[in-house]
């Protein structure tokens, strides 16, 4: 039955007018991230929850650290200090530190500076002033200068100090940053969000044009470090390895298409399902998401890898026949493979990283619209051919299929995986996951180092809906910590309650300060038989005055001070929850435990350090469980589509050795496996699985010669294609290219050598 | 954690601010160990003549003018000079107090208390430290690459002028004054910003510990 070419017009109108409403959707939702974090787990216990967003939004996250390097220290020290006068002065960044105390450092940072005596509990008691004059007369026994004379006048109990010491999570020297490999280091905050990366971009490029404005600065060396910095950097690669690679694979991909088919009619016929799978993959994928990562859009096409395969199993059957004559034979086989795919991938979906979800369903989807436009386009468009007058029924052939061989690589291949592996297959570092290179997290490590942060492994979690409470429960958290230090718990901790308190405490510290004129009489008294003048502590009096009526302070009133980063690392809004992290400094984790359980605040001790391993843990266990499961279902649907036990045996057999010795690859080629290998490794299975369903086919001669050409057709062009992706310098593709570029090949070297010979005939 | 650092502290900077002018301070006071016996107004016999030997100690009154004061603080006690590296400040009145610099820190004993600072090596500090190993060892070259030196007066009553050529330290100190007669330094004057000096006298009594 040969189509009109009314019904090939009229099909084609519809999958073009399919095309037009997904870009449609695209135009109208599409929206692109950058997001480092985004393979990273999707939470699943508050820790996780805190972990991930203190990564995605913590402290350190708005900070780019910059690195000066390329002579000596003396003129890395000036370089530096010019630096941090020019980009302090830039309004993107909140503040700029390379180490050195400025001049202005006695300048008290906001909201310290207004709301400081109402921080903590004041005496103002007679007796009380008197002992402060007389402990501020001892210290100008010893220190002197106008800074220490300014903070004694405005504040004689040096309240200031007291808090800004227990805010400081380290004891800062005043000597300039330098790192290991001698670079000068500085630290500059943005005000942007490291998400926001267009501001990112400008805070970066801020940076390197006040470095160009430093003297002699070709002689010098400037890296940009940090989470935002990093982001950029990704944006910048994505886009120049998503033109090269992608226009480096497709030729490839041409390439062999041309060479196997000889045809530039086919050529263009191949790529209609895979744009067609990529249009729609990314449509669904930016209607179920808010944003589409840089990842999946830029290597989408190349994810789709197996799709490719689709119109090639076509084009070699459809040589002797109608391209319609030709998807009948293969639909059966075809329909298989791309429904085992599709449960792979779906696997993907649910496997618990938001990234990993948008590529499966992106490529499930993807897939299935291939498949379809395949099945029901693209046969019309194949150029007619006259059906075979010399029809006598053909007879068919069952392969033999061998297992010796499947058997012989599955075991070699686990007793290489055991011998190459030490101390566990898996790779359980967050970092692993990041899409940044490991050369660049490790100059990230090295250059931060130089500026002395804090161990924020241990920390005490409280968490509540109503901020009120959480404060108030971070105070008696404070006053039983001080007790624990006293013991020698631990030996410092920070709480949000030390820079904000509960509006109870607020309220009480506004009422016991006295009204003016008493506090100024008060004043009168401490100062008698002291050399200090009657006016000395003037502005002291007035700013107790101001205090008494100030507004309460709230977060919001800390946002735009240079205090919000530490109030950031200390205070979480997670969903309706507010979440309180006291970073407890040098502990005794196990006594300080179980004096915690006791303390029925709501506090629990949390190991950061050991939370993040239990939760690559339980992410890899999670994605193993959902892709087993999977795996599972497609060998009971094999099964029950094909009936026989023996062949769905050597198909499991097949895909499960050619799997191990993928795995032996990678491992020896990269080491220790992590969740990315994981999804390389499901488009392996879906490649396998292909290249066995119709390997083990029963079939005439003649269509034996035209599937061994479209599989072998399949394997070379996915094996090349994803070779190329091999080659990138973002870990997360290079991963997935080596992995899957080895899994293609090795997959039809197996599946090929194990069904070979024809034996039996089968009607 | 490597990835979970909070942003340096930058409010660590006032306490830390303080403390370095304390350090200074004390540094500085330490001077007046430098010159016991200077027998000519070349500097560079004044130095000769300057090595100390330790244990030694020295009483002093100290007289602290700023603009918190009406009246300046007097202060009395003694200095002792234990061991190369090792200096006291012991003041007996008008309260009990003392400053040991030993080992790279500062510490601080008030009513039976002690904290201690570390002293690191911020310029300024370092500078200053390097003053005073040139005036203990003789140097006068160190001496003069790091202050502009006037000497005036007689043997018997001269006066060493050493005013600070690098920028950032003139920020906060505006000068040093040591006089001195024949047997030994009499008085040493600090000169800060904003009308703010102290003048140390060194009573004659210097023995031996």
């Amino acid at each position: 039955m040969k189509p009109s070419l009314s019904t090939a017009w009229q099909r084609s109108i519809l999958w073009l007018a399919a095309a037009s409403l997904m870009i449609l959707v695209l135009a109208a939702r599409l929206e692109v991230s950058f997001d480092l974090s985004a393979f990273l787990p999707q939470q699943t216990t508050l820790t996780h929850d805190i972990l991930i967003e203190q990564i995605r939004k913590g402290p350190g996250s708005r900070l780019l650290v910059i690195g000066v390097s390329g002579a000596p220290q003396d003129r890395l020290a000036e370089a530096s200090e010019q630096l941090r006068q020019t980009l302090s002065a830039n309004p993107a960044f909140v503040s700029v530190l390379n180490g050195e105390l400025p001049d202005d450092s006695a300048t008290v940072p906001e909201p310290i500076n207004r709301y400081y005596l109402l921080m903590r509990d004041i005496d103002y008691s007679l007796a009380s002033l008197q002992r402060a004059v007389q402990a501020r007369l001892q210290d100008l026994a010893f220190g002197a200068g106008s800074a220490l004379l300014d903070l004694i006048a405005r504040d004689p109990f040096l309240v200031t100090l007291e808090i800004l010491e227990s805010l400081a999570p380290v004891d800062m020297g005043g000597d300039l940053w330098f790192a290991a490999d001698g670079s000068a280091v500085l630290l500059a905050e943005t005000r942007a969000a490291s998400i926001d990366i267009a501001a990112q971009s400008e805070a970066v490029r801020a940076v390197r044009n006040a470095f160009a404005a430093v003297p002699a600065a070709k002689a010098l060396s400037l890296d940009v470090t940090g989470v935002g910095a990093f982001s950029v950097e990704l944006q910048e690669i994505i886009r120049a390895e998503a033109t090269k690679r992608t226009v480096l694979a497709t030729s490839a991909l041409l390439l062999v298409l041309l060479v196997v088919f000889r045809s530039p009619r086919l050529l263009l016929l191949a790529t209609v399902p895979l744009g067609m799978g990529f249009l729609a993959g990314l449509a669904l994928v930016s209607l179920v998401f808010d944003q589409v990562h840089g990842i999946t859009l830029a290597f989408g096409f190349t994810l789709l890898g197996v799709a490719v395969d689709y119109p090639l199993h076509l084009f070699s059957h459809a040589q002797h026949d109608s391209g319609q004559v030709a998807m009948q034979r293969i639909w059966p086989t075809l329909r298989l493979g791309v429904l085992s795919t599709v449960i792979a991938y779906l696997a993907l979906a649910f496997s618990g990283s938001q990234g990993l979800a948008q590529l499966g369903l992106f490529t499930a989807g993807g897939v299935t619209v291939a498949m379809l436009a395949t099945r029901a386009w693209l046969p019309l468009l194949l150029p007619k051919r006259q059906a075979s007058r010399t029809l006598a029924p053909e007879v068919k052939h069952a392969p033999m299929l061998r297992y010796p061989a499947a058997v012989i690589v599955l075991l070699v291949a686990v007793v290489a995986v055991l011998g190459t592996v030490e101390g566990g297959l898996w790779d359980d570092e967050l970092s692993s996951l990041s899409p940044v290179a490991v050369e660049r997290l490790a100059a990230d490590r090295s250059l931060r180092a130089a500026a002395v942060t804090p161990d924020m492994r241990y920390q005490l979690v409280m968490h509540n809906t109503s901020l009120e409470t959480l404060l108030q429960a971070s105070e008696s958290a404070d006053r039983l910590l001080a007790e624990a230090v006293d013991e020698g718990l631990l030996e410092n901790w920070q709480s949000v309650s030390q820079m904000l308190p509960s509006l109870q405490s607020q309220q009480r510290r506004q009422d016991a300060i006295p009204a003016a004129e008493v506090l100024q009489r008060e004043l009168s008294e401490a100062l008698i038989g002291t050399p200090f003048r009657a006016d000395a502590f003037d502005t002291f009096a007035a700013g107790a005055n101001t205090a008494r009526t100030l507004p309460a302070l709230t977060p919001s009133g800390i946002v735009d001070t240079p205090l919000r980063s530490w109030l950031d690392s200390h205070l979480l809004q997670l969903g309706g929850e507010w979440v309180s992290l006291i970073s407890v400094v040098l502990p005794r984790p196990d006594e300080l435990a179980e004096r915690v359980s006791g303390w029925n605040i709501g506090a629990d001790l949390v190991d950061l350090q050991a939370s993040s391993v239990e939760l690559m843990r339980d992410y890899r266990n999670g994605a193993l469980r959902t892709i087993l499961v999977a795996s599972l279902i497609i060998i009971a649907l094999l099964w029950f589509v094909r009936g026989q036990f023996r062949q769905t045996l050597w198909i499991g057999l097949t895909v499960a050795a050619s799997l191990a010795a993928t795995i032996a690859t990678i491992t020896m080629l990269h080491g220790n496996l992590t969740v990315i290998h994981l999804v390389a490794l499901l488009l392996v299975l879906g490649l396998g699985l292909d290249y066995a369903l119709f390997l083990s086919r029963s079939e005439s001669l003649r269509e034996r010669r035209a599937t061994d050409k479209g599989v072998l057709a399949c394997a070379a062009s996915t094996t090349l294609a994803f070779g190329i992706l091999a080659g990138s310098s973002i870990p997360l593709l290079k991963f997935l290219g080596l992995t899957v570029a080895s899994g293609a090949l090795i997959s039809y070297l197996v599946a090929y050598s194990g069904s070979r010979l024809l034996r039996k005939t089968v009607s | 954690m490597r990835d979970l650092r909070t942003t340096p502290p930058r409010l660590a900077m006032t306490a830390e601010h303080v403390y370095r002018l304390v350090r200074t301070q004390f540094v500085l006071a330490t001077l007046l160990f430098a010159a016991p016996s200077a027998w000519s107004l070349e500097l560079g016999a004044v130095l000769d003549g300057t090595t100390v030997a330790p244990p030694a100690r020295v009483g002093f009154r100290e007289e602290r003018h700023n603009q918190m004061f009406k009246e300046p603080m007097i202060l009395t006690g003694y200095l002792e000079y234990l061991q190369a590296g090792t200096l006291r400040k012991v003041i007996e009145t008008p309260f009990d107090e003392a400053f040991l610099i030993e080992a790279g820190q500062v510490v601080i004993e008030r009513d039976g208390t002690t904290r201690k600072l570390p002293l690191r090596k911020s310029k300024s500090l370092q500078t200053i430290l390097g003053a005073i190993e040139a005036i203990l060892s003789g140097d006068s070259e160190q001496l003069k690459s790091v202050f502009d030196v006037e000497l005036d007066g007689s043997r018997e009553s001269w006066s060493l002028q050493l005013t600070p050529t690098s920028r950032r330290i003139a920020k906060r100190l505006a000068g040093l004054q040591v006089a001195g007669n024949g047997q030994s330094v009499t008085s040493i004057r600090i000169d800060l910003k904003n009308d703010e000096w102290h003048l140390m006298e060194l009573l004659r009594d210097d023995t031996p510990l």
